[in-house]
């Protein structure tokens, strides 16, 4: 009887762990999915410009474009449908929130400006485009559901034209 | 005796679980390495405006040595016309892909558990779309 209750101890605790252990790896790998979409959002947000703008030196993104080009990246790749909730077959159970914060010649000036969001932190010197995602609790089952975020940005970096290059 | 007997009877279901973790472990050290590896080549095409036959050979040949598995037995459809970006955002002007990664196994000991072969076995696949950020003037 003692081996029988001891193995079924054994059996609960470690279906429990297996459990757990299953919800962390896809909850991992939902994250690095999560992550490698908010890059590539931020890098679709940010190729497009204000050609008006840009056609008198100031390099100025195009927003609205910018923000459609990035939402569908995310609304493709997450499985979300147009308000950003997610379709059947999706890991993610809550309505995303994405925001993004575009930093060109009409915002940035001769000082860095410093981007934070959690952990992230990012020296912005260069036009610069920051997407941030909120895609709500995580499905674990056996524990506190953990909130899900993720925060990229995609800069436009360059060297400045040597004034000699003018005088060819 | 009767201790024996019921050892001998739990002792199979026992065995499961560190062979369960072991099988879940290595689904998720291959699916994530398997992320890495699909994420570079897919952001080359973005980069490039499509798969290119290069870039498709590199992905195949990477995965067939880390994986040790057959290019045919993997799914790869994606996109190879090439897509250029304009001034405002098409949505149809963008790179697909589907890259599927067979997993061997989901559960230990499937046959103690009558699952059949067949359906012990699937794909991890990576399937979206990314925006290209090949310019026309570039060809």
């Amino acid at each position: 009887m003692l081996v029988f209750i001891l193995g079924l101890a054994v059996t609960i605790v470690s279906s429990f762990g297996l459990v757990m252990q299953q919800d962390h790896h896809i909850h991992q790998t939902q994250y690095q999915n999560l992550k490698f979409y908010s890059e590539e959002a931020s890098a679709a947000a940010a190729q497009y410009l204000d050609l008006e703008e840009f056609s008198e030196g100031n390099f100025v993104f195009n927003q609205e474009e910018g923000r459609k080009a990035g939402e569908s990246i995310i609304r493709e790749n997450l499985n979300l449908n147009e308000d950003l909730e997610p379709e059947e077959g999706s890991y993610f159970e809550d309505t995303f929130e994405v925001e993004f914060l575009f930093y060109d010649d009409t915002n940035l000036d001769e000082e860095a400006i410093i981007y934070s969001s959690g952990k992230f932190h990012v020296v912005i010197t260069e036009p610069t485009v920051v997407v941030r995602i909120n895609a709500g609790d995580s499905r674990h089952r056996l524990i506190e559901p953990i909130k899900i975020m993720q925060v990229s940005a995609h800069s436009w970096e360059g060297e400045q034209i040597p004034s000699s290059f003018w005088d060819n | 005796m009767k201790s024996l007997i019921v050892t001998i009877a739990i002792l199979p279901i026992l065995m499961f679980f560190p062979l369960q973790n072991t099988v879940q472990n290595i689904n998720h050290y291959r699916t994530t390495s398997f992320n890495n590896i699909a994420y570079k080549h897919i952001q080359i095409a973005r980069v490039e405006g499509h798969f290119s036959d290069e870039n498709i050979e590199e992905l195949l040949d990477t995965i067939e040595e880390v994986f040790f598995i057959d290019r045919d037995d993997m799914i790869v459809n994606v996109t190879t016309e090439v897509m250029y970006r304009g001034e405002e955002f098409v949505e149809t002007e963008v790179i697909e892909y589907e890259i599927g990664l067979p997993i061997d196994k989901f559960i230990a000991m499937h046959r103690f558990f009558n699952v059949e072969d067949e359906d012990n076995k699937g794909y991890y696949v990576l399937r979206g779309s990314v925006q290209s950020e090949r310019l026309e003037m570039e060809d």
